[in-house]
Order: C-alpha cells, then sequence, then structure tokens
C-alpha cells in the first residue's frame, strides 16, 4: 500500500462516512427499548392509556385461571421452558380491560395473570388473554438483580414456535434507593442488554488490537467505541442513575 | 507471492480472530436471545464491506506500513468520543 492510499486525509473521510453509518434509523429498531415495545406488541401491550381495568369476581377469576392452564398455547410454554416453575394460583388475577377502539368501537379484552415462583426467588407470569381470532398467551420471566434493573424475557407462542425476546421492560422508579441502584452491578446488567458485554466486548478489544494492522479494524473499533459508549450513556442516564 | 513478514502473520491472525469472535457474537446472541446485537451489525457492515472494497480495489487488507500513525488517530478518536460521551453523562447528571 503506498502513502497515498492511507492519507490522513482518506482516514477521516472514512471515519465521518463510518459516523453516519453507524447511526442509520433502521438500526434503532434492534436497540432494547425498542424490542421492549414489540415483545409487547399483542393486545395487552397495545391497550390505551384510558383504559378501564375492572377486577373480575373471585369465582370468575377462578374460571379465568382454569382456562389460562389448560389452553394448548399456554402449556405449550410450560412445558418447554419453566419446568421448574410451580404456579402461585391463589395470587392469581383475572380482569376485563376495556377501551374504544376507533374503529372497532367499545372492546373489552379479559385478561389473566399467573404469577409462578421456582422455589429460588425466581419469577414469572403468564399473561393469557382470550380474544376472537387473536388468543394471546404471553410469558414474561423475571431475571435476576431485578432490584436494580428491570431485566426480564418474554415467551410468545405463534403457530407453535416460541419466540423469546430480552428486553428491558420498565425503568425503577424509587428515589430513596437511587443512590443504592447507581452502582456497578446494574450498570454491567445494563450494558449486557445492548450487548456490549463478554462477547462483544472483546471483539471490540481484539478490534483495537488489530488496528495498527488494517484500516478496517480501526473504523470497528471506533464504532464500538461510538456504540456502547452511547449505551453507557443510555444505561447511565435512563436506568441506573436516573432521577424520577 | 512475496513472503509475509511476521507482523504480516501477526496481523493475518488478529484479523482473522476477529471475524471468528463476530460470528460467535453473532451466534451466541442468536442462540441464547433469539437477537442480533447492532453491535455485531455494525461490525459484520464495516467488517464486511472494508473486506470487500479491499479485495475490489487490489489493496491489501493487513499492511505494516503506518501503523504508528493508523493506531494514534484511531486512539485520539476513541478517546475524543469517550470524552463527549463522559461530559455527555456528566452534564445530564448534574442537571
Amino acid at each position: 500500500m503506498s502513502p497515498k492510499d492511507l492519507s490522513r486525509r482518506n482516514f477521516f473521510v472514512g471515519m465521518i462516512k463510518a459516523t453516519f453509518a453507524s447511526t442509520l434509523a433502521p438500526l434503532f429498531a434492534l436497540v432494547p427499548e425498542a424490542k421492549a415495545v414489540l415483545a409487547n406488541g399483542g393486545p395487552i401491550g397495545r391497550v390505551p392509556k384510558d383504559t378501564r381495568i375492572d377486577r373480575l369476581t373471585r369465582a370468575a377469576t377462578e374460571d379465568a385461571v382454569a382456562v389460562a392452564l389448560s389452553a394448548t398455547i399456554s402449556k405449550q410454554l410450560f412445558a418447554k421452558l419453566i419446568a421448574n416453575y410451580a404456579v402461585d394460583t391463589s395470587n392469581s388475577i383475572a380482569f376485563n380491560a376495556t377501551w374504544v377502539d376507533k374503529l372497532r368501537g367499545p372492546t373489552v379484552v379479559p385478561v389473566a395473570v399467573l404469577p409462578f415462583k421456582d422455589g429460588q426467588g425466581g419469577e414469572a407470569y403468564l399473561f393469557y388473554s382470550p380474544m376472537d381470532g387473536g388468543t394471546q398467551s404471553v410469558l414474561v420471566e423475571l431475571k435476576a438483580n431485578r432490584k436494580s434493573l428491570t431485566e426480564a424475557e418474554v415467551y410468545q407462542i405463534s403457530n407453535g414456535t416460541i419466540a423469546i425476546n430480552r428486553v428491558a421492560l420498565t425503568r425503577h422508579g424509587n428515589p430513596e434507593t437511587m443512590t443504592h441502584l447507581c452502582n456497578q452491578d446494574c450498570m454491567i446488567q445494563c450494558l449486557q442488554l445492548y450487548g456490549c458485554s463478554g462477547l462483544g466486548l472483546t471483539l471490540c478489544i481484539v478490534a483495537i488490537l488489530a488496528c495498527p494492522f488494517s484500516i478496517i479494524s480501526c473504523l470497528g473499533a471506533w464504532a464500538c467505541t461510538l456504540y456502547c459508549g452511547g449505551a453507557f450513556s443510555i444505561c447511565w442516564t435512563n436506568f441506573c442513575c436516573a432521577e424520577h | 507471492m512475496a513472503q509475509k513478514t511476521w507482523p504480516e502473520r501477526f496481523g493475518w491472525i488478529l484479523y482473522t480472530i476477529l471475524w471468528l469472535l463476530l460470528f460467535a457474537n453473532i451466534l451466541y446472541d442468536w442462540l441464547n436471545y433469539n437477537w442480533f446485537s447492532p453491535l455485531s451489525i455494525i461490525f459484520l457492515v464495516i467488517l464486511g464491506l472494508g473486506t470487500l472494497l479491499s479485495y475490489l480495489q487490489g489493496k491489501p487488507i493487513i499492511s505494516t506500513e503506518r501503523m504508528k500513525e493508523r493506531f494514534l488517530v484511531t486512539l485520539v478518536f476513541i478517546l475524543a468520543t469517550i470524552a463527549g460521551i463522559f461530559g455527555y453523562v456528566v452534564f445530564a447528571t448534574l442537571n
């Protein structure tokens, strides 16, 4: 390679081009927040803010729970994914969610929520919603360190296939515990959601090491700094050390 | 073909490890989370296009010329990016 091919000008132009390439809009669809919305995009997730929630009576709740437990799609989720969990029927709830749909008018969606426990502090919740032509069964398994960040795995079943989505469901919202939450564990957990840990981080380090030998690696290392730095910024300001 | 020097061989080893790690990362994310990390996609685009362009233009993918300058300029960019992000985080936290 001649010195002309690797001029400083070419290098800077490449860097500027890479900046635009790394911030292309479609990539936003892949970040955890967007995935969280997509993962909860069923009838339950699309419920408008002005929805009215009417808890069902004890007898009606028991019926709804029995229907949810006996549904084929729910059984498929239990059998494959949470064999160690036991359902806690005494704390199950059922409600009717009512809202006015612009196209369909008043809409009522019955929802049964069943908590599961595994005896080791593990928690999971099944949301079952029998709707006309679109019965939904969504299982949300809360992961470790849920006090500092609500990390969860959402299991959705469609045509017999189970899709797993790793999501950050909510921000923690207790200002009194903010100092406690703004710690290393929370940041590590949050960065994991963006893929900036383990193998991802090793990839970045190797890219830096390979940089003297290849300009492609240099671009990769810099893009990695931008992406994981952005993830760090989001984790710090929006999740772990956010004021609410 | 000219005999490769040991720095060039070392560069090729690192470059190969980089590709292997990228595929391992993609596989790990897909098998465990049914998800493609944006970081993997960014790397795939940069490494894929970069390698392809170098090949089409007949330029060497691994070069030991001006190693020091290349590394230092990248380091400056990386440090500037870190400083910018850190500045933003501090600003956002204080406000």
